[in-house]
């Protein structure tokens, strides 16, 4: 999955949203490990503050460090993207309330059924829309293509997804969980 | 409570009856189709989401002094875009009759909004549209048992058959509030009473403001505090407050959640289906549907739809009809008879100049708008409104997708690309399905610069068709390059985010003659309305010019540009200048000079891609003030009126390096 850039320069650097919503793989703060967004540090009485975003500052501990390079982003991506190949759903869920055998929707297989288990939490726009669609717990929802966009049935309708809101939807197997 | 001083209930003293009747419904349930119906006049119908963006007034038909609203189409009536906020205050006045309108297939979601009008407690119909689809999918409604549980008429229909809409007329004369049957969590059930225990007791649908309130609705907070006291504000906050902790979810989802969980239910209990997996309709338009969104088996399919739509807009269109329309009536007829008439009756010589001269009103101005442009923009728009109504615009967006995030945008941006194909301003207009600011901002960019209206398309491909095969490549290329270029440097540059791709795709439907037809007949008046006044305005200003010697002067003016910049030779300039009010009129100056033998192949090639990426027309202008300020219009105006210039010569320089001639 292609990484979203912000467009407000260097500093502004932020995880993508569904690292953000996971909080599983992405830059952690070294200190105290909040995986939430680091700020720039804004070195005051620097000249360069603006530009530079050399420093990082977590905002729970304001902590501040240098900022990954693209080249160990890569490299922990990429490891982290071989150990969920292997080892399978991975991720700890979210939510105390996420029942265990969850996976993100895009982990189906083509063709494959499944009961939407829950969304996790997201911008209440996005929440709003999915709802709107019927994209609710309790629906379910059948997964027809993953390329160029995610595209699902729920019921007689048919939606497209960009793959990052469809991470966000957490779905069990139709023949794994209680319910068939 | 202290009864508040502001009236509340603005229908007090007035009878339902004589309330207007708003029609509400999720996205592309045929609520146009129906308000067509109603009040028998044309608005826009088309088989994709977002084709209604704003409010359109009328008046039912056989009751003249009743009002017919039609409004965008809403997903939920806790508004998070700008569509369903705008039907949200209309509803909250308070009086209005709403026809909701849904579609069989699709119950639980109409059902949704049915359960959020019912805590709004404002009367109402419901009508269950596309009765035939759902039949054709063995789906059916038992529409007497869900009147009977929601407590409201619910009549089934196909609007764009006009079936049922008697009995839909019958039964809005008894529209009547429906029953709240949402069951919340009990513990938010007792704040939400809470809540609309602090609001004035006259207020009509109290549970349906607190739940809004609970939600987050802040335009409605605004609204509330000139209504309430201090004392009950703070109440609410602190209740709010207290409802936020009960999960982690936000408040909103969780009340729409429970609202949706009852109207499936509900729907699930109304609801029979014969024989599962009934396949519906034609069984190649069910196999099309999954290939058009296929990622390489829908190339093919696409390709094959720009093939034939270039065969009828470029070949039938811009080559049989304009031949027809150009060579022969006018030329032949309409022309040489208005020259003789002229002569006959009028004695001035400049009158005769300004009606039939070289910068005449019937020599230029109705002969470039009827006979170049008009059988061009019409069959565009009978190849749109075909492609519009058999819904394969949304699937366009999903294939699409992967190279409009690189432009900061996502597919569904490609809608109002492709309208822009027909006409720029309409297309400007339809960027407010996009959901954020910056989106909004790079496609009325991109459609300012680079993407030629129908109008422009035709005239510049009849310039191009005279060369060769390479030149039409050339063209392309430039445009789409220049197109993606600035796409992906203003998504880094424009500050903001790009909203979520969510998508609904329609089925695939076989169109309705008849729809396609009204709908390129309302579109053609309105290409004459807006077009033909400024084709004759440019053409005054053409003759003034020339008659005053302004027009050499400016022509000399523009030589460094016209003639040292992009080597064309000065007449261009006078083409230029009109491209001031409408890039299709600049394009049909060039053309005939083109025609007249004035410009070789490689001029030909730059005049084209200048004129394409020149000036939004005047129009556009004023719809891109209309929507975003003069700031941003005239920013994007010089914008594009520098990068044309730029791209021509860099174009005019390269091909000139490269000894190219047409090949």
């Amino acid at each position: 999955m292609r990484r979203e850039r912000s467009a407000s320069g260097p500093c502004a650097r932020r995880l993508a949203p569904e690292a953000e919503a996971r909080g599983a793989i992405g830059e952690r703060c070294p200190l105290c490990g909040s995986s939430a967004a680091p700020e720039a540090a804004g070195c005051r009485a620097c000249a360069l503050a603006r530009w530079c975003g050399l420093t990082m500052a977590c905002p729970r501990c304001g902590y501040r460090y240098p900022p990954e390079s693209s080249l160990t982003r890569w490299w922990r991506r990429w490891r982290a993207r071989a150990a969920r190949r292997t080892v399978g759903p991975a991720d700890p869920p979210e939510k105390a309330g996420q029942a265990r055998g969850a996976h993100p929707l895009p982990r189906l297989g083509l063709g494959e059924r499944a009961r939407i288990v829950s969304l996790v939490p997201q911008d209440p726009r996005r929440l709003a829309r999915l709802v709107g669609l019927g994209v609710v717990p309790g629906a379910r929802v059948l997964l027809r293509q993953k390329h160029p966009a995610v595209v699902i049935s729920v019921g007689e309708t048919l939606i497209a997804l960009d793959a990052n809101v469809a991470e966000g939807i957490y779905v069990r197997r139709a023949d794994s969980g209680g319910e068939g | 409570m202290a009864q508040p001083a502001v009236k509340f209930d603005a229908s007090h003293g007035r009878a339902p009856g004589s309330f207007p009747i708003v029609l509400v419904g999720p996205p592309n349930v045929g609520k146009s189709a129906l308000f067509a119906a109603l009040t028998r006049r044309y608005t826009t119908v088309a088989n994709y989401p977002g084709t209604t963006v704003e409010l359109s007034r009328s008046r039912l038909a056989g009751a003249e002094d009743r009002e017919v609203v039609d409004t965008p189409g809403v997903l939920s009536l806790l508004p998070f875009s700008e569509e369903e906020r705008v039907t949200r205050d209309l509803l909250w006045d308070g009086s209005a009759v709403v026809l909701l309108v849904g579609d069989a297939k699709n119950l639980e979601r109409v059902l949704f909004l049915a359960l959020q009008l019912a805590e709004m407690h404002l009367p109402m119909v419901l009508c269950l549209n596309m009765a035939d689809e759902a039949a054709e999918r063995g789906i059916f409604v038992d529409a007497a048992a869900l009147g009977a549980r929601l407590g409201v008429d619910v009549v089934p229909t196909v609007a764009v058959r006009g079936r049922g809409i008697g009995q839909l007329r019958a039964a809005l004369s008894r529209a009547r509030p429906a029953r709240p049957l949402t069951a919340y969590p009990p513990e938010l059930e007792r704040i939400l009473e809470r809540v609309a225990a602090w609001l004035p007791e006259d207020l009509p649908g109290a549970r349906g403001w607190a739940l809004a309130i609970l939600a987050g609705d802040d335009t409605l907070a605004r609204r509330l505090r000139e209504r309430v006291s201090h004392e009950a504000l703070r109440a609410i906050e602190t209740l709010r407050r207290k409802a936020r902790d009960l999960g982690p979810e936000p408040l909103s989802y969780r009340i729409a959640g429970a609202q949706f969980r009852c109207a499936r239910e509900l729907a699930e209990a109304v609801t029979r289906r014969s024989r599962r997996g009934a396949r519906p309709g034609p069984r190649s338009l069910r196999a099309l549907e999954t290939l058009a969104v296929h990622p390489w088996a829908g190339l093919p399919l696409l390709a094959a739809v720009l093939y034939l739509t270039y065969l009828f807009v470029g070949r039938f269109g811009a080559g049989t009809l304009v031949d027809w329309m150009e060579g022969g009536l006018f030329e032949r007829w309409i022309n040489p008879w208005a020259v003789a008439a002229v002569e006959r009756v009028v004695p001035w010589g400049w009158v005769r100049d300004m009606l039939v001269g070289p910068y005449g009103l019937v020599t230029m101005a109705l002969t470039y708008a009827l006979a170049l442009i008009l059988p061009i923009v019409a069959t565009f728009f009978v190849a749109f409104g075909i492609l519009e109504d058999t819904g394969y615009l949304p699937r366009l967006a999903v294939l699409v997708h992967r190279i409009f995030r690189r432009m900061g945008l996502h597919g569904k941006a490609v809608l109002p690309m492709v309208l822009g194909l027909g006409c720029d301003t309409m297309a400007t207009l339809t960027t407010r399905i996009l959901e954020t600011p910056k989106e909004r901002l790079i496609v009325i960019l991109l459609l300012a610069l680079g993407v030629p209206c129908s109008a422009q398309l035709s005239v510049i491909l009849a310039m191009l068709a005279g060369l060769s095969a390479a030149a039409m490549l050339i063209w392309a290329g430039v445009i789409v390059g220049v197109i993606f270029a600035v796409g992906a440097l203003a998504s880094r540059v424009i500050p903001g985010r790009t909203g979520d791709f969510i998508v609904e795709l329609p089925p695939l439907r076989v169109p309705v003659l008849s729809n396609i037809l009204a709908k390129t007949l309302a579109r053609i008046e309105w290409y004459l309305r807006e077009a033909v006044p400024l084709f004759v305005l440019g053409t005054l200003v053409l003759f003034a010019l020339d008659r005053t010697g302004a027009l050499g002067g400016l022509e000399r003016a523009a030589v460094p540009l016209v003639r040292g910049w992009l080597e064309l030779p000065p007449q261009a300039a006078g083409a230029f200048l009109v491209g001031f009010l409408r890039r299709d009129f600049g394009a049909a100056g060039l053309y005939a000079m083109a025609r007249e033998g004035m410009l070789d192949a490689r001029q030909v090639l730059v005049a084209a891609v200048t004129i394409t990426l020149f000036l939004p027309c005047v129009a556009n202008y004023f719809v891109i003030m209309k929507e975003r300020g003069w700031k941003v219009a005239s920013a994007v105006a010089g914008f594009a009126f520098a990068m044309a210039f730029l791209v021509g010569g860099l174009l005019a320089r390269t091909l000139a390096w490269l000894g190219w001639r047409a090949l």
